[in-house]
């Protein structure tokens, strides 16, 4: 259960007790609307939080607290860009000495964000470098490549095409004006969620101090976070990008319209489940076993957008025979050529999924981020009672509202 | 049944090791407040056993990435049913993977346990292989072969392992190659399976909330269900002598990427699993000293743009092979290396710190803790360390009772430059 406290306008703090894990996550983001404007200087905000991890020193600090991680993120959901930076620590009953660490990894976190109000100078070039190298660093994994490329087109014209780390030409351009700017941005006017997921003790002390680290912060009027409903392109479209490759990439995206939101999450994530979401699902029995195209073939579905993609690798020369074949997948799930005992099926793995979640720190705060995003912070055990309710037909009138709107092909030079 | 209670002093809580009669060991670890139980089942067989001699006494040279094949092949069974439709039906999510030195197959599922290990034990038990879908698994796992050909971090991690072994089969890719698996037939898979799959060479590991007698009491009743023969020791792995050089120092490859990735590889004096496997806790902090987040090194060579943050070091070990790697993404792989070889010196001319010693000691600890946490990964390193020989507990007081004399003495010993490989991976 999350209890959500409002430390000032525009800043909340979700606490979730879990007493099973053997250590507390804390993760602050900063959340702002998603534009080509911006984009690039926001990410680069990253690079400022992590200005102290360079420092050995200030590793060494962390080492010292059992080896509490801090770490920076930059991602989008849907329109909006969340810049985030999180720390990770040892729980005080599995110190030596029964120590009291949350106190101060928290305020050792709050030092990286903090960092620049206190320095005078960003060291731009170095920070710029940064950022792009991990914009690059994307392009070396072909199968993720091909996937963020694939939503590129999908999601062509609309912010939701851009990459929220910012591209290398946006990041070059910036100067050090306009980083100080987003730094600021972030700090004063980006609505923040603090989520908080340890034992009760720790999740107090973290609110207490994150609530007078963000105390002494000058808060400007925080833009509240926004969902919209974006107008996709309807129409087919196809992509061939060549590259030195072994094998082709295949995408292929699926759009449903939806209002800011996903109304039919479950019912949707079950449709997802049966076409190509485990090792029973249509794509992977067909694709992968009868036909015996690929080793990889599953889909994803992403409710802030209403796209669903399909990634799979195979020979060049089977490209055509693929992507019939897991259109036609999809188009028997429009049809209804599922049976009932798929749709149970589906629903307890779904359901098994979700409880294997909850067994992991890492996901359950993947879980609630996303929740909290949404503005419907639920439980994974409520959302399995949402699952129980889904049936056939339902899962039909889903299947239905979507429709292909985009093949991406990432193929070999010969 | 030989029954053991472990008590972890560290965690403050105990498990169970069982000797089954039928030479399965089993190992049973309560997880209080977790909703789902994971089991994973491991064969002492991987990649690196495809030399043996068999039971009758004969030798054999088996394909390359032959165990990686009988993996996939085991979730076929006779009467034609599909394993993972099985797992389907209670939820379970079950899955499989092979390494160097075993195969694993797994399950994580809420509720079901009795029904999941009998799945699980059965399937693993009951080899079915035909020409037909051993043909139809051939194109499968060449398409799993050309996706890691077109990985950048996978390719910089084999040829710098083949860069440093001549002998040694970790020189090889798992899954094999194309032409490798186009050779590989329903008997071969039945000679390996007949050769390892003993219930004496696997072990069984189950971690959940659960009340381990009746888990212990469950696996004994499954398998007598399952109408197992004890069996015999299984097959012994041929290796060759593997010299002590590196077969070369630097090895490259072209593919489509935006920024070179790169590995330096020490190729370490190596002895048995036993030793090999705790020898990896002193590296590993020794190379977190010198290498570290915390280092005076990773300060420098960060801060000047030389690495991103992906910057990190491992240990890689198991029967007759010891490496110690160090990855990277940079625009200068060759000015790392120097770098890299340039610090060693300093530090065997300085002296390791002793302050920064307890640090990452602290750090390895914590680590350890941190990876009981993870169902997934605890069930694995309790795999892992029964494999080697050893407990949690014994475990946590190794790591404890490293002395900086043997972190030092690991800087004089070893990363030895001539011993020493870079391997990377950059675009045109």
């Amino acid at each position: 259960m999350v209890v959500r406290t409002k430390l000032q306008e525009g800043i909340f703090f979700n606490s979730i007790v879990d007493n099973k894990f053997k250590n507390n996550v804390v993760t602050i983001h900063f959340i702002l609307p998603l534009n080509e404007k911006n984009v690039s200087a926001n990410a680069i905000v990253t690079s400022v939080f992590k200005s102290k991890l360079k420092l050995a020193e200030f590793n060494k600090k962390l080492k010292a607290l059992y080896d509490a991680s801090i770490f920076v993120e930059v991602k989008k959901f849907a329109g909006c860009q969340d810049v985030s930076i999180g720390v990770q620590y040892i729980k005080n009953r599995y110190t030596m000495g029964n120590e009291n660490i949350a106190k101060t990894a928290v305020e050792l976190l709050f030092a990286c964000i903090t960092n620049q109000l206190t320095d005078e100078k960003i060291e731009l070039e170095g920070k710029k470098q940064e950022l792009c190298d991990s914009i690059k660093a994307d392009f070396s994994d072909k199968v993720l490549y091909a996937k963020k490329r694939c939503k590129e087109i999908m999601f062509e014209s609309t912010v939701c095409a851009l990459d929220p780390k910012g591209t290398l030409e946006g990041v070059n351009k910036l100067l050090e004006k306009e980083v100080t700017e987003a730094y600021y941005r972030i700090l004063e006017a980006a609505q923040i969620e603090i989520i908080s997921i340890g034992d009760e003790q720790c999740n107090f002390i973290v609110q207490e101090v994150l609530a007078k680290g963000f105390g002494k912060i000058t808060s400007k009027k925080r833009i509240q976070k926004k969902l919209s409903a974006y107008d996709f392109r309807k129409e087919e479209k196809y992509v061939i990008d060549k590259m030195e490759v072994e094998q082709a990439k295949l995408t292929i995206g699926f759009i449903k319209p939806i209002d800011f939101i996903e109304d039919n999450i479950a019912q949707t994530c079950i449709l997802n489940n049966i076409y190509g979401g485990s090792a029973v699902s249509k794509l992977f029995c067909n694709v992968r076993e009868k036909l015996k195209l690929c080793y990889y073939c599953g889909a994803e579905y992403d409710n802030f957008t209403g796209g669903l993609t399909v990634n799979s690798g195979v020979d060049k020369q089977n490209l055509e025979q693929a992507s019939e074949a897991i259109i036609r997948e999809f188009k028997s799930m429009q049809n209804g050529e599922f049976s009932e005992e798929d749709v149970s099926k589906a629903k307890l793995d779904y359901k098994n999924r979700l409880k294997i979640l909850t067994d992991s720190l890492d996901y359950l705060t993947m879980w609630y981020e996303t929740r909290i995003f949404e503005d419907n912070p639920i439980s994974p055990e409520d959302f399995c009672n949402m699952v129980d309710k889904v049936d056939k037909q339902s899962i039909v009138e889903q299947a239905r509202k979507f429709i292909m709107t985009t093949k991406y092909v990432l193929e070999g030079v010969n | 049944m030989e029954k053991r209670i472990i008590k972890v002093e560290r965690l403050n809580e105990n498990y169970f090791e069982v000797q089954h009669r039928t030479g399965l060991k089993i190992i049973v670890f309560k997880t209080l407040g977790y909703s789902t139980s994971y089991a994973i089942l491991g064969v002492n067989y991987g990649s690196t056993n495809n030399r043996f001699i068999d039971k009758t006494g004969r030798f054999l040279d088996t394909p390359l990435g032959i165990a990686h094949f009988l993996e996939h092949k085991m979730f076929e069974n006779e009467d034609k049913t599909d394993t993972f439709e099985l797992f389907a039906k209670t939820g379970a999510s079950a899955n499989a993977f092979t390494d160097f030195e075993k195969t694993a197959y797994l399950f994580s599922g809420a509720g079901y346990l009795e029904e999941n290990l009998k799945i699980l034990l059965n399937f693993v038990m009951h080899p079915y292989f035909t020409e037909e879908t051993v043909k139809k698994e051939q194109g499968i796992i060449a398409q799993e072969i050309k996706m890691y050909e077109d990985s950048p971090s996978w390719q910089v991690f084999f040829n710098a392992a083949s860069a440093m072994y001549q002998k040694h089969p970790i020189a090889n890719d798992i899954a094999g190659t194309v032409d490798s698996i186009a050779t590989i037939t329903p008997e071969l898979l039945y000679t390996c399976y007949n050769n390892f799959y003993s219930l004496n060479n696997m072990i069984l590991t189950i971690v959940g909330d659960f009340d381990e007698e009746q888990v212990i009491n469950l696996v004994d009743k499954l398998l007598s269900d399952c109408k197992v023969e004890t069996k015999t020791a299984s097959a012994k792995t041929y290796y060759e002598i593997e010299p002590a050089a590196v077969k070369t120092h630097r090895i490259s490859k072209i593919l489509p990427v935006s920024i070179t990735l790169a590995e330096i590889g020490f190729k370490e004096n190596a002895y048995t699993l036993q030793e090999n496997f705790l020898r990896q806790f002193v590296y590993k902090i020794v190379l977190d000293m010198i290498f570290g987040r915390a280092s005076k090194f990773y300060e420098e060579v960060y801060k000047e743009g030389l690495v991103t943050d992906s910057f990190d070091t491992d240990v890689i070990w198991g029967a007759g092979y010891l490496a110690l790697l160090i990855s990277m993404e940079t625009a200068e792989p060759d000015k790392l290396y120097d770098m890299i070889i340039e610090e060693i010196k300093r530090q065997r001319e300085h002296g390791l710190n002793k302050e920064d010693f307890e640090l990452c000691k602290k750090s390895l600890l914590s680590h350890l803790i941190k990876t009981t946490e993870d169902l997934d990964d605890f069930a694995l390193l309790l795999l892992d360390i029964t494999r080697a020989g050893y407990d949690l507990d014994f475990v946590f007081k190794f790591v404890e009772n490293i002395s900086f004399k043997d972190a030092e003495q690991l800087i004089y010993e070893g990363f030895k430059q001539e011993r020493s490989v870079l391997s990377f991976v950059q675009a045109k």
